[in-house]
């Protein structure tokens, strides 16, 4: 998928833009603190964006061994609340714990070497290719079913331009 | 800009009696030039009332340009098409190459008749011109090209307007510093990995048909956005900024490419000489395949591609301000399953 710009990165340049744009032509003092408020929201999304998943998964472990360590310390405790406890964590009890995400400079920066590698190994087979290599034919359309993989994932993911594009007559 | 078109104007005739600035507008569409629509009524000193259907073209700021092109080039070449050819083209009336005018290089041309919504020739009240308008397009089309690039370009300011470094002294040359020009632009381009792009940059050298019997003065952008039409004919080739000297056959692939994603079939409404290919090739004596088409889809939508690309590396760079150049990432996006189709890609790999 495109990786640059982040999804952090365009909400920065759409702060940018509306500071710089939209701002000074707005008219009332009702759109104006929309618009601060706007700014604040998106902001609090600039910044969750790149921790959300990373996060969530280190905080259902935290929480499971958590609730797992109290059940088990109040194991034996005669009272209706403690036995409560007991079958709110034994919900949770069998359930694996997620695998630690990276976090996401790192899986961004691995991300993007590898697909540079794998953009400059298309460019070798396409080499192959020419030079007649029988071999390199399938193996550049085996590169290629990938490559259309991340093409449906960004058009599911990224594109949101049904209605066509803004400002063409 | 009224403002500044009256003044121009009262400059331009300082001794008309009046001068008067009707019917101004913005047109929407494009994005490399800003548009306006105006009429000027001027009373010469005579009394003769002289009437100007202009349209006025001017430079976007530096940093909001996705295409950097002259106006001084297109103003003279669309006085030498109106001179030298039958092709319908506006002429260029005044040009404020400096922009002292209108703060930035800007022309007016003339403001040609005809309509420009094909909706109506593609199943609406004109589907029965079609097929004419269809044929006389592929009728301009060849006229230009049969017309010497010497007389449309002496100084030579069409062979590489870029600047990129294209060598436009033969059809083979050509096609080797182009495909050059798409290969070495890859890694200024590549604010993020582009794994389509770069595919379709180097596998073009696998597809190389063999060179045109000349080069051309190409419109550049010669599809369905860029015509007009009234009574079964083609009144208006418009929006010549894109114009360099090129490979005859990029036209049809660009028309064509064009045509697949505006879902307007213009090539194959044309019935003469067996369709649009044998009409155009019996009038330059140029011939074209389905394979040289395909060719010259994938060979001009990569060379509109860079120009976008670059646009919107700048921005992310922080060298720009334009949002729309983070917008394009939209189109960039789409146009990514368009480059894939061409290059014959296979259905995605299943998820793991």
């Amino acid at each position: 998928m495109y990786t640059n710009p982040s999804a952090a990165r365009v909400l920065e340049c759409i702060q940018e833009s509306l500071e710089r744009e939209i701002l000074p032509e707005l008219q009332s003092d009702k759109a104006r603190v929309t618009l601060a408020m706007i700014q604040t929201m998106l902001t609090s999304v600039e910044r969750r964006v790149p921790v959300e998943q990373q996060w969530m998964a280190d905080e259902c472990n935290r929480m499971n061994r958590t609730m797992q360590a109290c059940a088990g310390a109040l194991d034996g405790v005669d009272a209706a609340a403690a036995a409560a406890y007991r079958t709110l964590a034994a919900a949770h009890a069998a359930r694996e714990p997620f695998p630690a995400l990276p976090a996401f400079a790192t899986l961004n920066e691995t991300y993007r070497q590898q697909s540079d590698d794998f953009v400059e190994g298309l460019g070798l087979l396409n080499a192959l290719v020419g030079e007649g290599v029988e071999a390199a034919a399938p193996l550049l359309q085996q590169a290629r079913a990938y490559v259309q993989l991340r093409i449906e994932r960004d058009m599911a993911g990224l594109f949101a331009m049904e209605g066509g594009m803004v400002g063409r007559g | 800009m009224e403002e500044q078109l009256h003044r121009y104007f009262r400059a331009q005739f300082p001794a008309a009696r009046s001068v008067d600035i009707r019917s101004f507008r913005v047109i929407a569409g494009g994005y490399s030039r800003e548009t306006f629509a105006c009429d000027a009524l001027v009373e010469h000193d005579t009394g003769r009332v002289e009437e100007l259907r202009l349209i006025l073209r001017r430079d976007p700021p530096p940093d909001s340009a996705i295409l950097d092109t002259s106006r001084l080039v297109e103003h003279r070449l669309l006085n030498r098409l109106a001179a030298e050819t039958a092709i319908p083209v506006p002429r260029s009336l005044f040009l404020d190459e400096a922009g002292l005018a209108f703060e930035r290089p800007a022309m007016l041309i003339e403001r040609l008749p005809g309509k420009s919504d094909l909706s109506q020739l593609f199943g609406g009240v004109d589907s029965d011109q079609l097929e004419s308008v269809a044929t006389e397009l592929c009728e301009q089309l060849a006229s230009l090209h049969n017309t010497p690039v010497e007389l449309l370009d002496p100084e030579g300011a069409l062979r590489d307007p870029r600047g990129v470094g294209i060598d436009a002294s033969s059809g083979q040359a050509y096609l080797d510093s182009m495909l050059a020009y798409f290969a070495r632009s890859y890694a200024d381009l590549a604010f993020d990995t582009l794994p389509v792009y770069y595919d379709a940059f180097t596998s073009l050298r696998n597809r190389v048909p063999a060179p045109a019997p000349r080069l051309v003065v190409c419109h550049g952008d010669f599809q369905a956005s860029n015509f007009l039409y009234a009574d079964g004919r083609v009144t208006g080739v418009i929006d010549w900024e894109n114009a360099h000297v090129g490979d005859p056959r990029e036209e049809i692939g660009w028309l064509y490419h064009m045509q697949l994603i505006m879902q307007l079939d213009i090539m194959g409404a044309v019935k003469a000489d067996g369709g649009f290919l044998g009409h155009y090739s019996k009038l330059t004596g140029i011939p074209v395949t389905m394979e040289d088409v395909r060719f010259f889809q994938l060979f001009t939508a990569s060379a509109l591609a860079i120009p976008i690309l670059a646009a919107v590396g700048r921005r992310l760079a922080g060298k720009g301000t334009e949002f729309l150049h983070v917008y394009m990432q939209q189109p960039l996006v789409a146009s990514m399953g368009i480059f894939a189709a061409i290059l014959g890609y296979p259905p995605a790999e299943g998820e793991a």
